[in-house]
């Protein structure tokens, strides 16, 4: 069995449940500025210089695990979507050689039945 | 007088040529497959592991639901965010043992719920699961599938990643025929199943709409099902359809995922196939009738009022509808004007050598792993008759010299009696092939069946058993016949590589 999951995308609550009590129980616990949202990197980083922080722009790729305990040989999950991807282009191919095995079929009629 | 039979010739004439309207229709749905690619939801797909319950309805299934346990707790899945809930509804073999057997290999894995009034159907046996399920909060995802069937390891998790996307309500993934040993039977389903899903339901997904999650495979998200209200129907014998139906009017998108494998135990015999679609397609019937306000009448956030997907539904519902009206057309043409009748079945049936050839091919290249094991079964599905048809629509001077020399060394003239007489025969045969079906089903249980009926099959041809099947979905239906939830028998042997 596989490990535990890193438990990336958390789905929503359910509805019946009272969205105000979270809030009441940071505002006891956590000084105010840490609530201050969209600021996870000066959260993370505190005493980063900023020229560091100052990266080019390049394509980020990212490969991650396709699963949880994957070994890693496995496949990542981009390379899972690409392949499925990639099948899925090539039965606009097989459709083309599935009309030219039809246009093959009128062919033989024509030539030998006219 | 003779206007007024002018007419009729050519009202009939149309009859005749309504009968390629299945035909046409299948061309674009195949077409449509090729344009799956641009309409891939893969964007929007993310690892996402929901914490998922899976319900598995089991009535005596002794022989397979332990494998099932085994084989899904081998799943590529976050064993904390597995758990496997088997509803026993009353079972008299040894299926509760069984499967208290493997709740016990697997704590907090596998729970045993127990019916203890059972025979009320697939449905009222799943939501008793859900009733269960639904009252606990652990739930995000459930996955309903069958006893028997067989998950590849990674088909779960190629399901979950589409719920990654909100907006999505409902995943299915393709079911194949795994029966091994197979046979003729289980070898003619494992090719309709390439027609009806891996080319079916890609063609739906293109569209926006898919008609219906396959029973043995269909995830949801536990917003989806509260959203279509927390049961399944138990109203009609199709309710995998229904939920399907529910979840779209509700604006949610439901995807195929031709990439998440399931193995499945197929009927093996013609009787036990009977039954098993005469319930799908009465099903059908009656959610045509619940669902009579949806067709024909586009709605913002639902495509399942669109004309396209209205014409798809009903050219497969009345399929036997335009079978028997094409053929009778013919046959009182034949009388009325041979030629003009001569004509018209010319022109249907080069539409369906056409069709043929595009769909066999077609449907061969897009599984090919399949394609290698049932290919006499694709070009013999529409029996040999039909395919004698066929090849004298493409090759009718080759036909003729050849049945002009048989016949002639067995000391038979080919007259034109005899010639009239062949193509009364083939526009007969049009609906007729749907009664040699309907035959070897009728043969089965006796002596001489097991003999007869593969041949009978062969001649008559699987595509006309599956009409005379809806045939009789009609007449049940308008007899308002008692609804049975037959069981397909499931014996464990289906097979997939691990």
């Amino acid at each position: 069995m596989t490990a535990q999951p890193d438990q990336k995308d958390q789905p929503d609550q359910p509805e019946d449940q009272p969205e105000d009590q979270p809030d009441q129980l940071e505002d006891l616990l956590l000084p105010e500025d840490l609530l201050l949202p969209d600021q996870p990197e000066d959260l993370l980083l505190p005493d980063q210089p900023e020229d560091q922080l100052d990266l080019p722009d390049q394509p980020v790729v990212s490969h991650r695990a396709a699963f949880p305990g994957a070994p890693p040989s496995a496949p990542s999950f981009e390379e899972e979507i690409d392949t499925a991807t990639k099948y899925e282009r090539s039965l606009v191919g097989k459709a083309l050689l599935a009309i030219a095995v039809c246009v093959l079929m009128v062919a033989i009629r024509a030539f030998f039945s006219g | 007088m003779a206007e007024l039979l002018v007419g009729l010739d050519w009202m009939l004439v149309a009859f005749v040529l309504i009968g390629a309207v299945p035909l046409l229709v299948a061309n674009y749905q195949f077409t449509l497959v090729a344009f799956h690619f641009r309409r891939l939801h893969y964007k929007e797909c993310e690892p996402y592991f929901p914490r998922t319950a899976i319900l598995v309805p089991a009535w005596n299934e002794d022989l397979v639901i332990g494998a099932s346990i085994d084989r899904l707790m081998m799943l590529e899945y976050p064993c904390d965010s597995l758990r496997i809930f088997v509803v026993d509804d009353a079972s008299t073999d040894s299926t509760p043992q069984v499967v208290q057997a493997k709740a016990a290999e697997y704590p907090g894995n596998v729970f045993h719920l127990r019916r203890d009034k059972g025979g009320e159907g697939k449905a009222a046996t799943l939501n008793h699961g859900l009733g269960i399920i639904l009252a606990d909060d652990w739930m995000q995802a459930v996955l309903i599938m069958d006893a028997d069937v067989i998950y590849v390891a990674d088909s779960l998790r190629h399901m979950t990643r589409h719920l990654a996307d909100p907006r999505v309500g409902s995943v299915t993934g393709y079911i194949k025929e795994g029966s091994q040993p197979g046979n003729y039977m289980t070898r003619f389903i494992g090719y309709e199943y390439i027609t009806a899903q891996a080319a079916g339901r890609r063609c739906q997904d293109v569209l926006g709409v898919i008609a219906c999650l396959a029973g043995g495979a269909q995830l949801h998200s536990r917003e989806n099902l509260i959203a279509v209200g927390g049961r399944i129907d138990t109203t009609t014998l199709a309710e995998d359809t229904v939920t399907t139906f529910r979840t779209q009017r509700a604006g949610r998108i439901v995807i195929f995922e031709p990439h998440a494998v399931v193995w499945a135990e197929e009927p093996g015999g013609i009787v036990a196939l009977w039954k098993q679609r005469l319930r799908w397609a009465r099903g059908n019937v009656q959610v045509t009738k619940m669902f009579r306000d949806v067709w024909f009448r586009p709605q913002p956030g639902s495509r399942l009022g669109s004309p396209t997907f209205g014409i798809i539904w009903f050219s497969l519902l009345l399929l036997p509808v335009f079978m028997v009206a094409a053929s009778g057309s013919l046959i009182a043409l034949y009388f009325l004007n041979f030629k003009l009748a001569f004509a018209a079945f010319r022109l249907l049936w080069v539409t369906n050598v056409v069709t043929y050839t595009f769909i066999t091919a077609l449907a061969l290249f897009i599984d090919p792993d399949v394609g290698r094991r049932t290919w006499r079964q694709a070009v013999m599905f529409p029996g040999i008759i039909n395919m004698l048809i066929f090849t004298t629509a493409v090759l009718p001077r080759q036909l003729s010299w050849m049945g002009h020399k048989i016949l002639g060394a067995a000391g038979i003239e080919l007259t034109s009696g005899w010639i009239r007489g062949i193509v009364l025969f083939t526009y007969i045969w049009l609906m007729g092939c749907m009664g040699v079906s309907y035959l070897a089903k009728v043969l089965e249980p006796r002596r001489v069946g097991k003999v007869l009926c593969p041949i009978l099959l062969y001649v008559g041809g699987y595509g006309p058993l599956l009409c005379a099947i809806t045939t009789a979905a009609y007449v049940q239906e308008f007899r308002k016949a008692d609804m049975k939830w037959d069981k397909t028998v499931k014996t464990g042997k289906v097979a997939a590589p691990v």
